[in-house]
């Protein structure tokens, strides 16, 4: 039997959808994503956390869930909503459907959206806090609504990230600022031959300092880079010391490490196609990308007082917008955008380069 | 990078006629691309045999040869016009073959000429099999793995190597025959052995077998800063083994994960690397296996393809026009999506609907093929849809193929109550049918895994079929409904019919799923609850198209329909566009102010109509496909631009035609109506044979035939019913049964009229003989051999029909004459197939003309305010038709009554000759190729007709051979032959003096036969070789013209810009 599915926001406007499933209500910003492909990736990535993603591919999931697309544990999204999803999905990869994955982590989804009138509303509208129900009174989901936890000051990323894995030897490792990192930038890294920690955001800068790691990473998450204040201030006082690359909000914190203002977007970027021209590449790349907030503009160049030159060495083809800020002075630069795929092109992953570079340069003057 | 300075002028080589393989979307790539150069201030020259193309508009380019498109004629060009540069990758195949032909014969290299896009060497390697297995290798990307063998030790050593299941294929066998899937070694030496004898040369191809593999394509740009992007990935429905071009397919990819996607996405971009291509759009075509992802790279086109045109319209990304501008040196980062108009082409469009592609067949027209699909394209067609689900959509494409099915819940009859096991045999062997078949085994609810099993499709998509079947419509929601594909067809009551159409909404092809906003109303239907608006205040006019290429209406109503949008918007009219056909010009988003892609049945039709509310409806241009909408448009409420209803009925209806002749005081041949069998013999006994007998209401001649026995309309009734679903022979309407007028002349006459004026745009003149439909035959304009009173007579006749009617727009006329006389055949009140060559030859602009005229103007009106009718030209133009026997090896290449071209090729010159050797020399006959030589072999009653004709190819000093029969004839008549052998003797025979290249000439009179007769021979092999086939007087004393005419033609050359 089909049942309604609600989706509303404070404003008072409501999309409807169909499904045969009943779920507990759920609470996020609605965002939209238009990757055609990387369902389980998206659902999986901790970045998702507090957001209710719309994916306005026509059918999701139909070659299933894998385990080897994880990009952490279990699914982090608050809830999906779509136009179709496959119950019964047909891939040799597949282990079962992403529908009963989401079913057994009591995460809600449901198919039946207009999903094009959702992402003009979004567009023009701007994402905002959305709350998400099955078969529910109006008055009662908008009482669930008031309680959520708006976007704009969370900082859910200060527990986003993978915590068992805290406390291991540190010692010529690179260090991953955890804020919810994703397992596809963990692969990158071993790929290349590197051993990998995670340190915990509330992790002091004295204390990574005494780590002897090779670099550091600070990952992507969710939330509202603003509201990570410690997490700020220990890469502030990190910068210079060691190599630093940041990856989405990671690039946001380094951004408001070194005084950049960053805001939130309209609508932000969630998809897999998104062009980027970086400075000295003839070729524009490909990439996913996955996020509200982003950097203002601050011109091409800035010259911080402790940190040297600060350069916009990336730029969204689409907007414009900020995608990549350059500190070479103080072996520190970090991305928008999400080099290391999973999902999304493999067109970024030249841009870890730079990094192993630092790594190896500095490494060896030691 | 910006553009290359050094360049200037362009050449830009078109695809040449419309062949199964290779349709109008080359029409549509050349004309993007010419646009696109010309408006970046090139020279654009363009060449091209077809004239019934867009891209050889005169507008399009600054200088247009409607030439043949061989060496000779290309040389010429490039010697008159000396182009910087080449562009060969937007005309299909046939531009790749000739520019390589160019750089082998030096002509590039002697006139310092560039090859833009990919070089020679590129696209050797991309071509040549072996070279592009080894470079594939060397990058590590996986090829299918083959070897050949010349020994059965190699074979066996090679099976060995290449493990079960694995094909074989004998070389050199026409048509991929001997071809066979070896499962296990048992079976293997047998099948070997059988190779090996079967196989000529002695030599086999053994190769991993994938037959069953899914089969996907990439279409990839690239531009010389090495920017790659996917525009579109399609997924096929039918698996490896079937042509993709008769395959159904689907965009976006359906079954491949991010990772897998990935991974194809690096190989595709590295395989357009390692081969070198620097700029432009490709289309890679990979398999993968379903059991466990194995990937093989199968083929790469260095050029834009049938696909780049799918991927274009399915997307919005203009690939065509773009390979253009990148082959000139622009990049992606630099051009901007003309969609959006806001954002950069270096992105990857994604989609939030789901595209099917359905081909269209046209087999009943090539009674000796079997309709099994395999690895050589035979579909005539195709139509496109775009849908929220890949159910809706598939639906949507039934729809759209106008075969009478209104979605994938209204099975094909054939199918219902059908044996198991042969609904089983039906889902195995792919035919054009199967997709019912499979659609009835899942509402017989059998399990999904044995149907993917037999048809090798994958499950994911009977899966989402099935949700449709098993659905309840009472507790189901109504947009649920919508989406897995039901129609108001499917339901009873009018309360809930009423209900599924409210779900109907317009959304845009947008390239990026409403990310940002876009300014081109590029427009489809689909489930939702909110429309994406953009309207105007501007007068709208709605054009109809005319849906899926099939034999009988081809490009030239695209043609049409096009000419008619620019009209309407030269004129202030908001033109808006509605068409199912991804291959077509029409069909680009900036052709019309507003397109919609979406069936043309009345459903469809009928909902934008009311959402446009136009002021008037087109319904002249697009062939039979708007005709039949006519009545319901009218019943509506909506205004039909010019001739109204009554006039359809007044040519359709033969009772209310004889009338009108009768009272106009024009000759019929006698014509009599069967609604059934009895009638029918009624009426042949009254007639009399031969009769000419049709089914009503068809285009194209399809199933028409000259029937002289009994014993042949017995069979024609056969024929008629195994090609109807229910085996009724009188389902689609009534037969119409002619007298069949002998040794006429057949006339073809296009005006337009506005009701009071009448102005005749063009008399053709055919060269073959009555009996041979109107669009296979060799049309000559002006008239060559009647005389100015029967032309006067034709004039008349014409003119005086044309206001009996009150034609307000196009009509088309068919006369015939015999002994001096002239009846009437037949009257069409749209345009026709020969409108495009007559407006292109004349350069009188007789269709945007036409579409004023119906819309209320005077003819006095458009000489006045437009140039459109201002042209004159001294020139004969003869258009010839080209035909499909190389896909269809088995059929005979006798022409008849039923319709079998698939496109046409122009010859212009200032005599009759040098015009018909061009048209000859387009065909594919090089007239000056061969010995002076001519084969003689007629029938008993033909023998006498053509004594004179053969006398005059003597004294032109040509060798005469004939055939036994008609040797020991013309011996008795004082003329000597060199007698040659039947087909099958050895020595000298009818074949060999064909292949040894002895004769430019046969003249064959056919027997109404189908059989492997030796003429079937003698035709199909002199149709292989290029060597000219004529069945009258008429056509073998003009082809003297031709041969005499042969050193004028490179001289006898005019850019079409200068008529005027």
């Amino acid at each position: 039997m089909y049942k309604k599915a609600l989706l509303i926001n404070q404003n008072g406007d409501e999309f409807l959808g169909w499904t045969t499933e009943l779920f507990q209500p759920a609470t996020g910003e609605l965002i939209f994503n238009t990757a055609m492909t990387g369902f389980v990736e998206i659902l999986s990535d901790p970045s998702y956390i507090n957001q209710i993603v719309t994916f306005t591919s026509s059918h999701v999931g139909n070659y299933g869930m894998s385990q080897k697309d994880f990009e952490s544990n279990m699914p982090k999204v608050e809830a999906a909503i779509g136009n179709s999803f496959t119950e019964s999905p047909s891939s040799w990869r597949s282990e079962k459907s992403i529908t009963s994955w989401l079913k057994e982590n009591d995460i809600p989804y449901s198919g039946g959206f207009d999903v094009r009138n959702i992402t003009k509303y979004l567009r023009d509208n701007g994402s905002s806090m959305f709350a998400l129900g099955v078969d529910i009174d109006i008055k009662d989901l908008k009482e669930i609504l008031y309680k959520a936890k708006d976007i704009l000051g969370d900082n859910s990323a200060m527990t986003a990230g993978n915590q068992e894995d805290a406390d291991t030897s540190t010692d010529g490792k690179i260090g991953i600022m955890d804020l919810g990192t994703k397992k596809s930038i963990v692969k990158v890294l071993e790929d290349h031959h590197y051993k990998v920690v995670m340190i915990t955001p509330t992790t002091m800068s004295d204390e990574i300092l005494k780590m002897n790691l090779k670099g550091l990473l600070i990952s992507n998450g969710p939330g509202d880079p603003r509201s990570l204040i410690t997490v700020i201030n220990t890469i502030k006082e990190l910068i210079g010391k060691l190599p630093i690359f940041g990856i989405c909000l990671g690039h946001q914190i380094l951004g408001l490490a070194c005084g950049l203002k960053v805001e939130k977007m309209q609508f932000g970027h969630h998809g897999s196609n998104h062009p980027v021209e970086i400075d000295g590449v003839k070729k524009a790349l490909i990439t996913a990308q996955n996020h509200g907030f982003s950097i203002q503009e601050f011109g091409d160049s800035y010259k911080h007082k402790n940190f040297g030159n600060i350069n916009v060495f990336a730029k969204n083809l689409n907007d414009g917008s900020n995608e990549g800020i350059s500190l070479w002075d103080s072996m520190a630069y970090s991305v928008q955008f999400h080099p290391e795929s999973g999902p999304g092109t493999t067109d970024g992953l030249q841009i870890f380069n730079p990094f192993f570079e630092m790594i190896e340069n500095n490494y060896a003057k030691k | 990078m910006p553009k290359n300075k050094d360049i200037k002028s362009i050449l830009i080589i078109g695809s040449g006629p419309i062949v199964i393989g290779q349709a109008c979307e080359f029409d549509y790539s050349g004309s993007q691309a010419a646009k696109a150069l010309k408006k970046d201030g090139y020279r654009v020259i363009l060449v091209n045999s077809n004239p019934a193309t867009i891209m050889t508009d005169p507008e399009m380019a600054d200088a247009t040869y409607i030439e043949p498109l061989t060496l000779n004629y290309l040389k010429r060009i490039i010697e008159i016009e000396k182009p910087d540069a080449v562009l060969p990758t937007l005309g299909g195949q046939t531009a790749l073959n000739l520019s390589m032909e160019l750089e082998q014969n030096d002509v590039l290299k002697e006139n310092n000429i560039v090859l833009l896009g990919a070089s020679a060497n590129a696209i050797e390697i991309a071509e040549n099999r072996w070279k592009f297995k080894e470079a594939m290798d060397s990058v590590g990307i996986k090829t299918l793995k083959a070897t050949y063998a010349k020994t059965f030790e190699e074979g066996m050593d090679a099976s060995t190597e290449i493990g079960f299941p694995l094909m074989l294929r004998p070389s050199f066998i026409l048509g991929g025959g001997g071809t066979s899937v070896v499962n296990n070694e048992e079976d293997f030496q047998s099948k070997l052995n059988d190779a090996f004898s079967a196989s000529p040369t002695q030599e086999v191809l053994i190769e991993e077998s994938i037959y069953g593999w899914k089969e996907f394509e990439l279409e990839v740009m690239r531009d010389s800063d090495g920017n790659g992007v996917i525009v579109c990935g399609i997924e096929n429905f039918d698996p490896m083994g079937i042509h993709t071009g008769d395959s159904i397919t689907v965009a976006p990819i359906q079954t491949l994960s991010d990772k897998e996607y990935q991974i194809m996405r690096d190989e595709a971009l590295l395989c357009l690397d390692t081969i070198g291509i620097a700029t432009g759009g490709s289309n890679v075509q990979f398999a993968v296996n379903p059991k466990n992802g194995d990937r093989r790279i199968i083929e790469m086109n260095p050029r834009v393809s049938r696909s780049s045109a799918l991927a274009s319209k399915a997307t919005g990304f203009p690939i065509a026009k773009f390979a253009a501008l990148l082959a000139v040196g622009y990049n992606l980062t630099e051009l901007e999506n003309d969609i959006t108009g806001t954002t950069p082409a270096s992105f990857e469009p994604v989609q939030d609907y789901v595209v099917v592609k359905i081909p269209r067949f046209d087999f009943p027209k090539f009674p000796s093929t079997d309709d099994i699909l395999g690895t050589s394209m035979q579909s005539v067609g195709e139509v496109m849809s775009i849908a929220s689900t890949f159910t809706e959509s598939l639906t949507k494409a039934i729809r759209s193929l106008e075969i009478g099915k209104s979605g994938i819940r209204n099975i094909d009859n054939r199918f219902i109550g059908m044996p198991k096991e042969i609904l089983q045999d039906e889902i195995r062997t792919p035919r054009p049918r199967r997709i019912f078949a499979i659609l009835e085994a899942i509402r017989r609810n059998w399990p999904l895994e044995d149907i993917a099993k037999i048809s090798s499709v994958d499950i994911w998509f009977l899966q989402e079929i099935e949700k449709s079947f098993n659905v309840d419509p009472i507790n189901t929601p109504s947009s649920v409904l919508k989406m897995l594909g039901w129609t108001e067809e499917d339901l009873d009551n009018k309360e809930s019919k009423n209900e599924l159409e409210n779900n109907r909404v317009y959304k845009l092809v947008d390239t990026c799923s409403a990310e940002f906003e876009s300014k081109t109303p590029y427009l489809y239907s689909t489930n939702g609850v909110s429309n994406d608006d953009i309207t105007t205040e501007k007068k709208k006019v709605i054009v109809i198209g005319s849906g899926p290429n099939r034999i009988g209406q081809g490009i030239e109503f695209d043609y049409c329909c096009v000419h008619g949008i620019s009209s309407l918007k030269e004129n202030g009219f908001e033109a808006i566009m509605i068409n199912s056909n991804p291959e077509t010009v029409s069909t680009d988003y900036d052709t019309a102010d507003k397109l919609y892609f979406e069936p043309l049945s009345w459903r469809e039709v009928k909902s934008v109509l009311n959402r446009e509310k136009p002021d008037s409806v087109i319904i002249q241009l697009g062939g039979q496909t708007p005709l039949k909408l006519a009545e319901n448009i009218s019943k509506e409420g909506f205004n039909i631009a010019g001739s109204s209803l009554d006039v359809i009925d007044k040519t359709e209806d033969r009772d209310l035609f004889q009338k009108l002749c009768l009272g106009q005081d024009i000759r019929q041949p006698k014509s009599k109506i069967a609604k059934n069998e009895n009638e029918l013999v009624k009426a042949v006994k009254e007639i009399g044979f031969p009769v000419l007998l049709r089914p009503s209401y068809v285009l194209g001649g399809r199933a028409m035939r000259v029937v002289q026995t009994n014993e042949e309309l017995e069979n024609y009734l056969d024929i008629l019913a195994s090609v109807d679903e229910d085996g009724n022979p009188f389902k689609s309407g009534p037969l119409l049964v002619d007298q069949f007028l002998t040794d006429t002349i057949e006339i073809d006459v296009d005006l337009i009229s506005d009701g009071n004026e009448v102005y005749i745009a063009g008399i053709l003149e055919h060269l073959e003989p009555a009996g041979v439909h109107s669009g296979d035959s060799t049309a000559v304009i002006p008239p060559f051999s009647i005389n100015d009173e029967i032309l006067r007579e034709i004039e008349e006749k014409s003119k005086k029909l044309a206001l009996g009617l009150n034609v307000k727009g196009l009509l088309n006329i068919q006369f015939a004459i015999k002994d001096e006389e002239l009846f009437i055949l037949e009257a069409n009140p749209r345009a026709s197939r020969t409108m495009p060559f007559v407006a292109k030859v004349t350069g009188n602009q007789i269709i945007k003309a036409g579409t004023l005229l119906m819309l209320g103007y005077s003819i006095e009106e458009v000489k006045n305010k437009t140039k459109y009718l201002s042209s004159s030209t001294d020139k004969v133009a003869i258009k010839k038709a080209i035909f499909p026997w190389s896909r269809f090896p088995a059929e005979d290449t006798m022409l008849g009554p039923e319709m079998k071209a698939t496109g046409e090729v122009l010859g212009v010159g200032k005599e009759f000759g040098t015009a018909l050797n061009k048209a000859y020399a387009a065909a594919g006959v090089e007239i000056k190729d061969k010995e002076k030589g001519v084969f003689v072999t007629l029938s008993d009653d033909e023998k006498p007709n053509f004594i004179k004709t053969i006398n005059k190819y003597l004294e032109l000093g040509f060798t005469l051979y004939a055939t036994e029969g008609t040797g020991k004839f013309l011996k008795t008549k004082e003329i000597d032959s060199v007698i040659v052998g039947k087909a099958d003797d050895s020595g000298r025979t009818s074949l060999t003096i064909i292949k040894d290249k002895l004769v430019s000439l046969v003249i064959n009179t056919p027997t109404y036969a189908n059989e492997l007769t030796d003429g079937w021979k003698i035709r199909r092999l002199s149709h292989e070789t290029g060597v000219a086939v004529v069945s009258s007087v008429r056509e073998a004393d003009a082809f003297i013209q031709a041969f005499l005419n042969q050193n004028l033609v490179l001289e006898d050359m005019e850019v079409i810009q200068d008529v005027s």
